[in-house]
């Protein structure tokens, strides 16, 4: 495949459960070498969109292509250089760790020699790899599942709520993994709900609700498109100063639980404007900040689907 | 070759692998020890006479075979089955499809892993259900032939090749079922119906039309062979024998082609 062609492409997806149309159309491009947030509310087809691109179950119609790879019903080969976690890791509960990976290693494309122990180092296991599997803390079979997904060195990395039962380190340690593999060339695509770390990691997002594709792009700039503008005034002044944005029809809302803060819904580009408009009102300006976080983009987006 | 060394370990590591052959091998001992002690303590001739076909070879090995062949199918669909449905509950088949497994390979190669582990214990409890009759026979001063004699000999060896395949038909049934219904009871509970249906059939199906059934057909290969040791007689209960075994694997090969994995 060429390095303009995406490494993920979806097209008009379809998939029905009985009356409930759990995806509907959805469209989606992931180019090569981001780490790229998959996001929607519950019950948006996120994790049914995950088990189409990984073959574990069948689209009504629409078409999958992975690594530049037409994905059909029963064709493996498109999967050898995928790598993916789905919901929860799964293994056998009676081995070790390090067995779990070996049997893994004997199933579908084999992995390079050596790469059983390479991955147990690279999500820092190798202490434990020895214990059995049902022995381990939630973080660790999460990290198990990280290294399975790893076990083929693949290109592309889809991850199901990957940073599930990590605790603070365990998320930076996987950060740190995902961006690492990243700046080689990899792609990662991520479904996750914990926004903030998705905030932290993502190039690109893509947001979904009822099946269908919301928005997507690179982070920054939809945060950007979408941002918020917090300007504070002496409390006395909020009500004038609200009035006064309000006349640049822009949501302005008083803060409730900081005194003297006004939330505005709008891109932060218009900062500047605020300010002047507060000012030509009589209205000093004490505190203005900009951005957005994507939890609030998050909401805006999914709560008009 | 991957794929079969990778289900090996796995198999080879489950405890149940080796609990179900222990069971197996305490309930043999529980028997036939039972069996020698009662007829060291039976002084009746004709009760004494009604033993000899489980203590003194050659006729022993059929017995030995046919005891085999109920617990160890039923024991072997049971472990079978729990192999086979935990696939499923653990969603090892799932991550497996993500690896770009094929469907098919996956659960005939774990099916051959299973297949080549009850061979092993059949052979092994073959080996020590020899030892027991014998056993049994000096306690209970039963005389016996040797079961290396050579008339003996070549009707064990039989007993021993065509009662592995018909005890791996019944657990190939056990793997089917429960691989299709993913619950490991399914798979024991249908051989342990299938036992139970084709005793009562016999009273309203001719018997004719029975010995296609596959316990009945199991059954008759492992008494022609204990009767005849390798000749033709062999020939229609292993057809019907080696049938249900490729439909069995068959039936979980095409529920996996089509399963939706979730």
């Amino acid at each position: 495949m060429s390095d303009r062609e995406p490494a993920v492409r979806v097209s008009g997806l379809v998939k029905t459960y009985g009356s409930i149309r759990a995806l509907d159309g959805l469209d989606l491009e992931v180019p090569q070498g981001v780490v790229y947030g998959f996001l929607g509310p519950n019950g948006a087809g996120k994790t049914t969109t995950m088990r189409i691109l990984t073959g574990l179950i069948r689209s009504d119609s629409g078409q999958v292509e992975l690594l530049g790879q037409r994905l059909r019903w029963l064709d493996r080969k498109p999967m050898f250089d995928v790598g993916a976690l789905i919901e929860s890791p799964a293994f056998y509960p009676y081995l070790s760790g390090r067995d779990n990976l070996r049997v893994l290693a004997g199933v579908g494309a084999p992995p390079r020699a050596g790469r059983v122990e390479e991955v147990l180092e690279l999500v820092r296991l190798t202490d434990r790899a020895g214990d059995r599997y049902s022995t381990y803390s939630l973080g660790m079979k999460q990290r198990l599942g990280i290294a399975a997904a790893l076990l083929n060195d693949p290109r592309l990395l889809l991850l199901d709520e990957p940073a599930n039962g990590l605790d603070p380190a365990g998320i930076v340690d996987m950060r740190a993994l995902l961006q690492g593999l990243v700046e080689v060339g990899k792609t990662v695509f991520v479904s996750s709900h914990i926004l903030p770390e998705i905030q932290q990691m993502a190039d690109q997002i893509a947001i979904i609700a009822r099946g269908r594709l919301v928005r997507s792009g690179p982070l920054d700039r939809l945060l950007g498109e979408s941002g918020q503008v917090r300007i504070h005034v002496d409390p006395d002044a909020v009500p004038h100063a609200a009035e006064a944005l309000g006349r640049l029809a822009v949501d302005a809302r008083p803060d409730d639980q900081d005194p003297g803060w006004i939330t505005v819904a709008a891109s932060s580009a218009r900062a500047a404007e605020f300010n002047r408009a507060l000012v030509t009102a009589g209205v000093d300006v004490s505190g203005l900040e900009v951005g957005s976080d994507l939890e609030t983009l998050f909401l805006s987006l999914t709560k008009e689907v | 070759m991957h794929l079969l060394r990778a289900t090996g370990l796995k198999l080879r590591r489950r405890p149940a692998t080796y609990r179900t052959v222990l069971v197996l091998a305490g309930l043999l001992a529980f028997l036939y020890l039972s069996i020698g002690v009662s007829a060291a303590a039976i002084s009746d001739p004709t009760a004494r006479a009604s033993l000899l076909p489980l203590l003194a070879f050659p006729d022993a090995g059929t017995g030995l075979a046919s005891i085999l062949l109920i617990f160890g199918g039923i024991a072997g669909a049971g472990y079978a089955g729990a192999v086979a449905a935990s696939e499923w509950s653990w969603n090892t088949f799932r991550v497996a499809l993500t690896r770009g497994e094929s469907r098919v390979r996956y659960v005939v190669i774990l099916f051959v892993g299973i297949a080549l582990l009850v061979v092993v214990a059949w052979l092994l409890l073959c080996v020590l259900g020899t030892g027991l009759v014998l056993l049994g026979a000096t306690l209970g001063g039963v005389p016996t032939a040797s079961p290396l004699d050579p008339a003996s000999l070549d009707r064990l060896l039989a007993i021993v090749v065509m009662g592995s395949w018909a005890v791996l038909m019944e657990v190939a049934i056990g793997f089917g079922v429960a691989f299709a219904a993913r619950s490991p009871v399914a798979g024991i509970a249908a051989v342990a119906g299938l036992y139970f249906v084709e005793q009562f059939a016999v009273l309203i199906v001719p018997i004719d039309m029975l010995r296609f059934a596959p316990i009945t057909a199991a059954g008759s290969l492992v008494s022609a062979a204990g009767r005849t040791g390798f000749d033709a007689s062999l020939a229609a209960p292993l057809v019907v024998t080696t049938l249900y075994l490729f439909l069995a694997i068959a039936a979980a090969a095409a529920v996996a082609r089509r399963a939706e994995v979730s």
